[in-house]
């Protein structure tokens, strides 16, 4: 499909609606797996399809089709017309077009090596060599390699001009150790559950690179297996970037989210601790923390050129020296709240209507180097790469475990220990971050499993953080 | 066109693809076709009214290729017209027999055979697609209501070179929902193969009950450990964290099993007693490879380890058994055994502690000793001998599974409830569980 053949079609349908949009998504991802030197998944997973979107007395009706014929699709438009028209008279809000703006423009992911210049056989051996880089020893009883490349393409055409079309491409690495000694076993990634995930091509992977992240990772693996379980009590606490991506996800982002805060999610995923009258008054962390909505991050998974309603997507501060600034909400919660948002309308794919989503949410970088935050922790933990989250329905009381942690003793990280867990509550959490690492220490990452929404839909996002330190929170350990 | 009609050109297109692909096998080669399709009805509600509505009609195929140790796998979206689909199919499936050759081989493939031949198509009495939002909504209209109505048709389709060839279908509706007053809500599903607008009407009113209740002054309990009762709601969210890695034997095989102890002869209450049952008519008994499964496996039974779900896979990796479990090994259709303790009786029996509607968000907070941590949610409330005394603030737990459904387990409910799966993540998944509640003397709040 092309913008030309999705336009021409557009042209053919009868439209009795006030307006009517066709966006086409393609998704063709490679996923190769590897686990104890043998193959242990190679699939190719194609979906294609069409979603219908009308406008018709206020109210949009979604039909979503993988039959893209000009009959299939124009039967979708019917139905979702007459769907339209059947639910105006229960709409939750009238809807205009301005919710759907005319757009006209193209974004591309920045690729210079496609990984399709190298053979699945290739790819397959190179995981099966990472995968002995992981065997140093026989306590690693579970060695895992895995890569994934996506290409998605999505286009949109609707009644009144809007004309986009984007391309994206995902390359994604994962490396996992166990190891096990007794009925001792633990487990280290590189950086969590499949967190490396970015929006270019081969050009980035490097090799021998790699391979030293396997054989860190299986050797970490063993020296947790050895470690002391981590102390409990109340310290200070110093999050890798790989964490502080899973902390940022949970206990800003989600909270953020207008359509939640609007109570849309509140069946499912839950509401927000955030009142719409926050925004612009609250005071949600120390006046350290900047938060950043910006999918204009070169590299970075969730970036884009416009968001589904044709919203083009920009930069915006969210919190600013600590302030909350603006939600998470695309056109359609900004006209039912009145508060200000960002570009974040998005469906996870041609089967599912758009939602307000996450994109890339950073924390921009402060002026300590990791030396500083470290030598300024007299008593404390270092944690590293999200293994356990768990948050209420209002984003506030959380829990979360991580892979890795280290005792930071008089300044200095001393021993490792295991099973490291910390919890507290969001809204006071953010207030006790006293240091935020510099650009040195700032790292991206992106996970494809955002997930929310009613249907369902699990979506990419990407989040970026220097090293952060917090003080007096609750941590223990197994 | 009915959903009747769909199913037989479903079924009779994913028979033209079979037949179009097999004769294009080379000598060695083997093919497994999966069909998952749907036409579905998603219809969202915020504040008793209609927030989005969303119709899918989503048909896939999953083409595996093996060959000499070795396979490949490519999934496509069917196009609905003949000649579009098979010239696809062609295509891709060359691509496979080109790529397969280049690819390691893999010690533990599971040969493709023909695990049989099955058709089992459900049809049920689902409401008219025009008026189901006045009939949900005439009952609401005085409510904070809000949630998800889904349902339609969900087909899965099974077949191989080998001559297997099994096709299910079914009709089934969820409607998912919360009521609201305030921040209080009370929880409610409806969900089945027959609507009944009677019966819809009873689950609001019982839900609705629940959130009467909420008016009682809200209770403030401190962290620490509760005698505790444990809905059958809040028992199927355990029962999901444990389905999550906790009775698969590849990850127990790998080290990331995190009810490993229980494997290896930790004994819980003798109450407790697990297993997967097809009876329960929740999902069909065929896996991603065709196999059918045995009616029941028994999981714990008497609160000793019995079995863990083992794929072909698994079984062949590690030498064992394969107890034909889908390649996720996780629990498809859960019973858990029913007890003595009366409905009547469950306060009571509770005396002085907590009674948890419903929990959240629940995630492993330490894998070796299968301890896990999630929230309370909806009504959940403060007992005080036997009389509820008001809803408590959200509490975080964070407890041993082997205490909860072990030394801890006083009693289970002599009545269990039926919960069908209302994930809707990538497609309608079938799956479901029958519980019943649990009475605990000991319940950890850690925040």
């Amino acid at each position: 499909m092309d913008i030309a053949k999705l336009q021409k079609l557009l042209t053919q349908l009868k439209n009795h609606s006030d307006w009517l949009g066709l966006r086409f998504y393609s998704k063709d991802m490679n996923r190769m797996a590897v686990r104890n030197e043998n193959p242990e998944n190679n699939f190719r997973r194609m979906s294609a399809g069409i979603m219908v979107e009308v406008l018709k007395d206020g109210a949009f009706a979604n039909f979503g089709t993988c039959q893209m014929d000009l009959s299939s699709v124009q039967s979708a438009v019917n139905e979702a017309e007459a769907k339209a028209e059947l639910y105006a008279k229960y709409k939750l809000f009238h809807f205009t077009e301005e919710q759907r703006p005319k757009a006209v423009g193209e974004y591309s992911s920045s690729v210079v090596k496609d990984w399709k210049t190298l053979s699945q056989g290739d790819l397959n051996q190179l995981l099966v060599e990472t995968c002995k880089k992981i065997k140093v020893s026989d306590k690693i009883v579970s060695r895992r390699a895995e890569a994934e490349f996506t290409e998605l393409q999505y286009l949109f055409v609707s009644s009144n001009g809007t004309e986009l079309s984007q391309n994206l491409k995902f390359t994604g690495t994962f490396v996992e150790a166990t190891a096990k000694e007794g009925v001792q076993t633990q487990t280290r990634t590189d950086s969590g559950f499949r967190g490396k995930m970015y929006q270019s091509g081969f050009e980035n992977f490097n090799k021998d690179e790699y391979f030293k992240v396997a054989d860190h990772v299986a050797k970490e693996a063993l020296e947790l297996i050895a470690a002391e379980n981590c102390p409990e009590g109340k310290m200070d606490l110093v999050l890798s970037p790989d964490q502080m991506m899973l902390q940022i996800h949970e206990s800003i982002g989600h909270p953020l989210e207008l359509d939640r805060i609007l109570g849309d999610e509140r069946n499912y995923a839950g509401s927000s601790f955030v009142k719409l009258s926050d925004f612009g008054k609250m005071q949600y962390g120390s006046s350290l923390l900047n938060v950043t909505f910006d999918p204009t991050v070169k590299h970075q998974l969730a970036s884009y050129g416009y968001d589904d309603s044709g919203l083009k997507a920009e930069k915006e501060f969210l919190i600013k020296n600590g302030q909350l600034v603006k939600g998470l909400g695309g056109l359609e919660s900004q006209a039912r709240s009145g508060v200000e948002g960002v570009a974040n309308f998005r469906a996870k794919s041609w089967n599912r209507a758009p939602i307000d989503r996450m994109a890339n949410l950073n924390i921009e970088p402060g002026e300590s180097t990791v030396d500083e935050i470290i030598g300024a922790v007299k008593k404390g933990i270092y944690m590293e790469s999200n293994r356990s989250w768990s948050i209420d329905d209002y984003r506030n009381k959380f829990q979360f475990g991580c892979e890795y942690g280290r005792l930071i003793e008089n300044g200095k990280l001393t021993k490792i220990v295991k099973n490291p867990n910390y919890r507290g509550v969001s809204s006071s959490f953010w207030k006790s971050l006293t240091m935020v690492g510099n650009q040195d220490s700032f790292k991206a990452f992106g996970t494809p499993y955002c997930g929310k929404g009613e249907p369902n839909q699990s979506i990419w996002v990407g989040h970026a953080s220097p090293v952060c330190m917090f003080n007096d929170v609750e941590v223990f350990g197994g | 066109m009915t959903n009747k009609d769909l199913l037989e050109g479903l079924e009779r297109q994913f028979q033209q693809i079979q037949e179009h692909l097999y004769i294009q096998l080379h000598e060695g080669e083997d093919l497994s076709l999966n069909l998952a399709g749907e036409k579905s009805k998603f219809l969202r509600f915020n504040h008793s009214k209609i927030r989005q509505s969303t119709d899918v009609l989503d048909v896939r195929v999953y083409m595996t290729l093996q060959k000499q140790w070795k396979k490949n796998g490519v999934t496509f979206n069917l196009e609905g017209s003949t000649e579009v689909d098979l010239a696809k199919s062609s295509e891709l499936l060359k691509e496979l027999q080109m790529s397969v050759e280049g690819l390691p081989k893999d010690p533990a493939i599971v040969p493709i055979l023909d695990h049989g031949q099955s058709r089992d198509v459900h049809f049920g009495e689902l409401p008219d697609a025009d008026s189901v939002h006045q009939d949900i909504l005439s009952v609401t209209v005085h409510s904070d209501f809000s949630g998800v109505l889904a349902m339609g048709v969900v087909v899965e389709g099974s077949a191989n070179s080998k001559g297997q060839n099994h096709f299910y279908a079914t009709e089934n509706f969820s409607l998912d929902y919360s009521l609201f007053n305030d921040e209080k809500a009370a929880k409610g599903n409806y969900a089945g193969t027959q609507w009944s607008n009677v019966e819809w009407q009873n689950s609001f009113n019982e839900t609705k009950k629940s959130l009467q209740i909420l008016d009682l002054p809200q209770q403030s309990i401190e962290r620490g450990e509760y005698r505790a009762y444990l809905a059958p709601a809040a028992v199927k969210e355990l029962l999901e964290t444990i389905s999550g890695g906790g009775v698969s034997e590849g990850a127990y095989q790998h080290g990331q099993c995190p009810l490993s102890l229980l494997h290896e002869g930790q004994t819980w209450s003798k109450k407790f007693s697990l297993r997967e049952n097809f009876n329960l008519g929740f999902t069909q008994a065929f896996n991603e490879l065709g196999e059918v499964s045995p009616t029941q496996v028994n999981i714990v039974e008497q609160g000793v380890y019995q079995n863990f779900l083992t794929s072909s896979r698994t079984a062949k990796e590690f030498g064992l058994l394969s107890n034909q479990a889908g390649e996720g090994e996780y629990l498809r259709s859960t019973e858990l055994d029913s007890g003595e303790l009366k409905k009547e009786d469950v306060l009571k029996s509770l005396g002085t502690g907590i009674y948890l509607s419903n929990l959240h968000y629940l995630n492993w907070s330490d894998t070796n000793e299968g301890r896990i941590t999630g929230m309370t949610r909806y009504a959940c409330f403060w007992v005080e001998d036997g009389e509820i005394k008001g809803p408590i603030k959200d509490l975080r737990f964070d407890e041993h599974l082997s205490r909860i459904f072990g030394e801890q387990l006083e009693q289970l409910t002599d009545f269990r409830e039926s919960f069908l799966e209302t994930t809707t993540y990538d497609r309608r998944h079938l799956m479901g569980c029958l519980v019943p509640g649990a009475m605990v003397s000991s319940f950890k709040f850690t925040l």
